[in-house]
């Protein structure tokens, strides 16, 4: 059954960069989560194994602290390509006003003179 | 006085739903002389400024939606390098600068030695009562000590005034580093930090006649929060330079 969910998200992710609704570049993270999520938390020795690796008593747990991990790995990515639309609609909109303001600049500086 | 200046100065109103002055600011400006051009940034006010309700000779610029003052002064000093302004002056559309004064200011940057930079420091920024007076009051101490640590003394006595006169190289070095919502601390902190002398006036502010200080109890919080994150990466990027 895990599986199955595993792979039915996997589908809707892929279902989502076909449409073009999710960039592929920023995909990759989610995949990763899900692989990782998905897969390694099936393994019972790599639950153990993670678990004894980060002192966490009760070994379940280890994947809510791996899930919590990536879902603040992946705000960070989100927030990362975030900043950079921001920047690139900031020198954007400078670029426009920069056109704005030449138009107004040819057409005052006959009347200036 | 402002016939002794015979640079071309660009004059530049950033406004924000600040629209009640704008057509007297523009005419001030250009009653100055005709080597004075007022430039209006329309920080995403609605409603919008219109080029109609201003002066003939005034520039008019819409940014689409209200990305702060930061990316104003960058259309400005865009503006005024691409044109040949050798002068910027930046004043507020509240009124609360004395459009006469710009002559003055223009005039001591020109006549110190050295200066790149000049700020009209305001002799009545501490009046005011009640708590949120004292809390600015606060605020701006603790701007001014570590603008004037940060920059060796360098930095003025009114790191958030917004009244200020800037040449061609202060224009290019501010330009090179993306400008934060409220800039003037980090405006004033860079530029001696990059080799420019700042030099300042004494001015008395005018009393708001329109509308209310943008600055909100969150506005304020951030504005603290932007400040250290600056002088932090400054101080970071100082370290790594070594």
């Amino acid at each position: 059954m895990k599986l199955v969910v595993v792979i039915i998200l996997a589908l809707s992710l892929l279902v989502l960069v076909r449409r073009r609704l999710l960039q592929v570049d920023m995909s990759f993270p989610l995949f990763g989560g899900l692989i990782i999520l998905g897969f390694a938390s099936m393994s019972t020795d790599f639950i153990d194994w993670i678990a004894a690796r980060l002192d966490v008593l009760d070994a379940p747990r280890a994947i809510i602290l791996i899930a919590i991990a990536i879902l603040l790995a992946l705000v960070t990515v989100l927030a990362i390509a975030y900043s950079r639309l921001r920047h690139r609609q900031i020198m954007l909109i400078r670029h426009l006003a920069t056109m704005d303001l030449d138009a107004q600049e040819n057409i005052a500086a006959p009347r200036r003179s | 006085m402002s016939s002794e200046l015979t640079d071309k100065v660009l004059v530049f109103i950033p406004t924000f739903n600040d629209l009640e002055k704008l057509a007297e600011l523009t005419r001030a400006v250009c009653a100055l002389g005709h080597q004075f051009t007022p430039l209006v940034v329309d920080d995403g006010s609605s409603p919008p400024v219109s080029l109609s309700t201003l002066d003939k000779r005034a520039l008019l610029t819409r940014l689409p939606g209200n990305l702060g003052l930061g990316v104003a002064t960058h259309v400005a000093f865009d503006h005024a390098l691409r044109h040949g302004y050798n002068l910027v002056v930046r004043t507020d559309a509240d009124g609360q600068h004395p459009i006469d004064a710009i002559p003055d200011l223009l005039i001591s940057l020109r006549s110190q030695e050295g200066i790149s930079l000049i700020v009209a420091t305001r002799t009545n920024r501490h009046e005011g009562h009640g708590l949120r007076s004292f809390v600015a009051k606060f605020v701006r101490g603790y701007f001014s000590t570590i603008a004037r640590w940060m920059s060796a003394g360098g930095a003025p006595s009114d790191v958030n005034s917004g009244f200020f006169a800037a040449n061609r190289s202060a224009m290019e070095v501010l330009n090179e580093t993306p400008l934060e919502q409220f800039p003037e601390p980090q405006m004033y902190i860079l530029a001696p930090r990059r080799g420019l002398k700042v030099g300042e006036i004494s001015l008395e502010q005018l009393s708001r006649e329109h509308g209310s200080s943008t600055i909100t109890v969150g506005r304020a919080l951030m504005l603290l929060y932007r400040f250290n994150i600056f002088v932090l990466a400054e101080l970071l990027q100082k370290s790594s330079n070594r």
